[in-house]
């Protein structure tokens, strides 16, 4: 089936807990990647400036009073790489909402997935989190 | 790092002898296995957990549809680690959005390993060594298998 996203798209996935990313290397865990059930939230970069996507991604964190750490972006191409298809997804909040679906059914499968698209991501950290940590250091 | 492989259980003895031949031979291994467990508990391993409960055990918890961790997924996870033989290095303890509670030994991105153990006690696993890929199923109530003690050796050995 194809795709309706373009293999060369930037994909988010908004880390909300500092479990999801190891502190000594900046790098994402397969934890961030795994599905709920059939499929996976993530936001595409298309057409949004920077500031458009940590604000979507503030906007979740603070729905759940999370904190958001950071965000994984990962080229479509290493999903697509796993058999799976990420589908465009648009909700009132966010017009780039998009889903990874085709999960296989079993865990293990899955989490195999997950392993190889974190392993393909670079987290980037909340530059407001970064900047709220500054200014407790300062005092 | 040494781990020490645990002796056959004896099931079904023949006679009280028998039965009393095997307690001595498991009775050092069950005083080993329970330092190991109060070493995981010195290291924070098991504290780790209940805050992975905490934080994770209401539903959405990642700000949108996450599955919370249940009291089941908790226990398992409290039997299987307790099940870990004598110089396994403790895992990192996580939380994935369909509810399990993950452990993982990390040393890059080529050289990984997670486990997840799910509300039924199921244990799935997956592992990235080099250009070698592993993943399987296990049961978290039988412990932790001679194969994932492999792994977990292979992913921390030399570091």
């Amino acid at each position: 089936m194809e795709c309706s996203v373009s293999s060369d798209e930037i994909l988010a996935r908004y880390v909300t807990s500092s479990r999801w990313f190891h502190q000594r290397d900046l790098t994402v865990k397969q934890d961030a990647f795994i599905p709920p059930d059939s499929e996976l939230s993530v936001t595409r970069h298309v057409n949004f400036s920077d500031g458009d996507i940590w604000a979507i991604g503030r906007k979740i964190a603070a729905g759940a009073s999370r904190t958001l750490h950071g965000r994984a972006d990962v080229k479509t191409f290493y999903v697509i790489n796993q058999h799976l298809r990420v589908e465009a997804s648009p909700v009132p909040d966010n017009p780039n909402h998009a889903n990874i679906v085709n999960w296989p059914s079993n865990k293990d499968a899955r989490k195999m997935c997950a392993l190889e698209i974190a392993k393909a991501s670079r987290f980037i950290p909340n530059p407001d989190e970064r900047a709220q940590v500054s200014v407790v250091n300062t005092f | 790092m040494v781990v020490l492989a645990s002796p056959s259980f004896i099931s079904g003895h023949a006679s009280d002898t028998a039965a009393y031949v095997a307690e001595q031979i498991d009775a050092p291994y069950m005083l080993l296995q329970k330092s190991n467990a109060l070493g995981l508990i010195a290291k924070g391993t098991f504290q780790q957990l209940e805050e992975v409960y905490k934080e994770f055990s209401t539903a959405g918890w990642d700000g949108e549809q996450a599955v919370p961790i249940s009291k089941g997924a908790l226990r398992y996870a409290q039997i299987f680690l307790q099940s870990f033989p004598f110089g396994i290095e403790p895992p990192e303890i996580g939380a994935e959005p369909d509810g399990s509670i993950t452990l993982e030994w990390y040393r890059s991105s080529n050289r990984v390993m997670s486990i997840s153990i799910n509300h039924d006690g199921w244990v799935y696993y997956a592992a990235i060594i080099g250009t070698s890929r592993r993943h399987g199923v296990d049961f978290s109530m039988i412990g932790i298998s001679d194969d994932l003690i492999d792994l977990i050796s292979e992913i921390t050995k030399g570091s």
